[in-house]
C-alpha cells in the first residue's frame, strides 16, 4: 500500500486564511501611509487580498511570502496611482464618513507627515518600506522593482530633508 | 521615525475587509473561468457536429451511418503533459470533474477548502497531477489527496500495482467498476493511522487514487463512495 502523499500538499484555503489573518493589521496600516486615506487602504488591501487567494500556490512557495505579499500590496498602490483621475473618482448619494480622519491639526504638523504629502507614491512606499516595515534596502528594492541605488538615494534624500526640520529624527 | 509612522497612523478604524467574502468572489470567479471552458468546449463539440451534420450526402448516395450522436457526447477531456501550459489547463479540467463528480455523489457534501489540483512536470519520465481540497459531508471535515500514477508503456506495471492488494491485506479490495475499469480499494487501520484509499485505471497507462485519512468522527465518504466518485471522473477522461 503507496503512503499518502505528503504533507505539502495541505496547500489549503485555510492556510491562506491564517496567513491574511495574521497580516491584516500591518498591510492596513502601511496602506493607510501610503495613500492617507483608510476608505482607499481597505480597497487596496482587498484588492491584495484577492490577488493573493488567486495566486497563494505561488505565494507559499516564495523564498519570503511576506515580502512576496507586501510586493502585490505596493503593486496595488502603485497601479492605483497611475490610473487616471477619473477613474479613481467615485460620486456617492451619501456624505463620506470622516469621522476615521485623524485630527488634521495635530497630525498634519508632524514633519513626517508634511513630507509624505509632498512625496511621489514611489518614493513614499520606499520610505515606508524601509522605515516602518524594516525591509533592507534590497529587499524594497525587489518589492518595488527599482535598483538598490534609487532606494538608497531616496531614503537619503528623505531623511536630509526630514533632519533639516526636525533635527530629533534619526 | 517608526513613532513618528504610529503617530501618522493613529488607532486604525475597524476594518471594512471581509476575507471570507474576497476568498468566495476569488472561488465563483475560478467557478465562472471553469464553466467557460466547459461551455466553450460543448459549443466547440456543437459546431463539429453541426459540421458534420450540414455535411449531407448528396441524393441518391447510399445511406450511411450517423456518427454525429457520437460525436456531440464525446466531451471527454484528455490530460494532456506535453506542455507546462497544457498540464495546468489539464489539472483544472481535472479539479472540475472531481467537483462535479462529489456533488453528484454526495450532494450535501461542502469544499471547505478548495480543491487545488496541480500539474507536476517531471519531464518525459512520467508528468502527473496531484492536489488536495477539504470536504465537509454531513458535518464530517477531511482532506483528501487525489494523485494520478503513471502515463508511459513501460510505467505500466508500476501503474497497475496501485490497482493490486498486497497479499493478505484486510479492507483491500479488488475489482472492476461498472464503466469496465479496474479498480482498487482499501478501508483499514485503527485511529489515526486508518486509512480509506480508492484508485481507478484511467487511460494512458495512468491510474487515479485518492487518499483519505479519517478524522476522529470518521470518514467524510466511503471508499466505495470515492471508487464511484472516481469511476465517473475516468469515464470523463479520454
Amino acid at each position: 500500500m503507496p503512503p499518502p502523499p505528503g504533507r505539502y500538499l495541505l496547500a489549503t484555503t485555510a492556510d491562506c486564511h491564517t496567513f491574511v489573518a495574521e497580516r491584516l493589521d500591518r498591510w492596513r496600516r502601511s496602506a493607510y501611509l501610503m495613500c492617507d486615506d483608510w476608505h482607499l487602504a481597505d480597497d487596496l488591501v482587498s484588492d491584495a487580498v484577492m490577488l493573493l487567494y488567486r495566486h497563494w500556490s505561488r505565494v507559499r512557495r516564495a523564498d519570503n511570502p511576506d515580502a512576496y505579499a507586501q510586493k502585490i500590496l505596493a503593486r496595488c498602490w502603485l497601479t492605483e496611482r497611475r490610473r487616471a483621475w477619473w477613474r479613481r473618482e467615485r460620486t456617492t448619494d451619501t456624505m463620506p464618513v470622516t469621522s476615521h480622519r485623524q485630527d488634521e491639526r495635530v497630525i498634519d504638523r508632524l514633519p513626517l507627515a508634511q513630507m509624505l504629502k509632498t512625496l511621489g507614491p514611489r518614493q513614499r512606499a520606499t520610505l515606508i518600506l524601509r522605515y516602518y516595515l524594516d525591509y533592507s534596502v534590497d529587499e524594497t528594492a525587489e518589492i518595488l522593482g527599482v535598483a538598490p541605488s534609487t532606494v538608497r538615494a531616496q531614503c537619503t534624500r528623505a531623511l536630509e530633508e526630514l533632519r533639516s526640520t526636525s533635527p530629533t529624527i534619526h | 521615525m517608526r513613532e513618528q509612522f504610529d503617530e501618522i497612523v493613529g488607532t486604525p478604524p475597524p476594518s471594512t475587509i471581509d476575507t471570507h467574502v474576497l476568498a468566495r468572489r476569488v472561488r465563483r470567479t475560478r467557478d465562472a473561468r471553469r464553466a467557460g471552458i466547459a461551455a466553450t468546449a460543448i459549443v466547440a463539440a456543437g459546431l463539429t457536429g453541426g459540421l458534420l451534420v450540414g455535411n449531407n450526402p448528396p441524393v441518391g448516395t447510399p445511406p450511411v451511418p450517423d456518427n454525429t450522436a457520437i460525436a456531440q457526447a464525446d466531451n471527454r477531456i484528455e490530460l494532456k503533459s506535453d506542455t507546462r501550459s497544457n498540464g495546468e489547463a489539464s489539472a483544472e479540467r481535472l479539479a472540475a470533474l472531481i467537483e462535479d463528480a462529489v456533488a453528484d455523489v454526495a450532494p450535501g457534501a461542502v469544499w471547505i477548502n478548495a480543491l487545488d489540483v496541480r500539474f507536476i512536470d517531471a519531464g518525459p519520465e512520467g508528468s502527473q497531477w496531484s492536489g488536495s481540497g477539504g470536504l465537509e459531508v454531513g458535518g464530517r471535515f477531511g482532506n483528501i489527496f487525489v494523485m494520478t500514477v503513471g502515463g508511459r508503456a513501460e510505467h505500466e506495471k508500476a501503474g497497475q500495482s496501485g490497482l493490486s492488494c498486497p497479499p493478505d491485506m484486510s479492507g483491500c479490495t479488488e475489482g472492476t467498476s461498472p464503466g469496465g475499469r479496474k479498480t482498487m480499494t482499501f478501508d483499514g487501520g485503527e485511529g489515526s493511522s486508518r486509512l480509506v484509499r480508492a484508485a481507478i485505471e484511467l487511460p494512458g497507462n495512468r491510474i487515479i487514487a485518492v487518499h483519505h485519512i479519517p478524522e476522529q468522527s470518521g470518514p467524510v465518504l466511503s471508499a466505495a463512495q470515492f471508487l464511484q466518485i472516481f469511476d465517473a471522473v475516468a469515464a470523463q477522461i479520454k
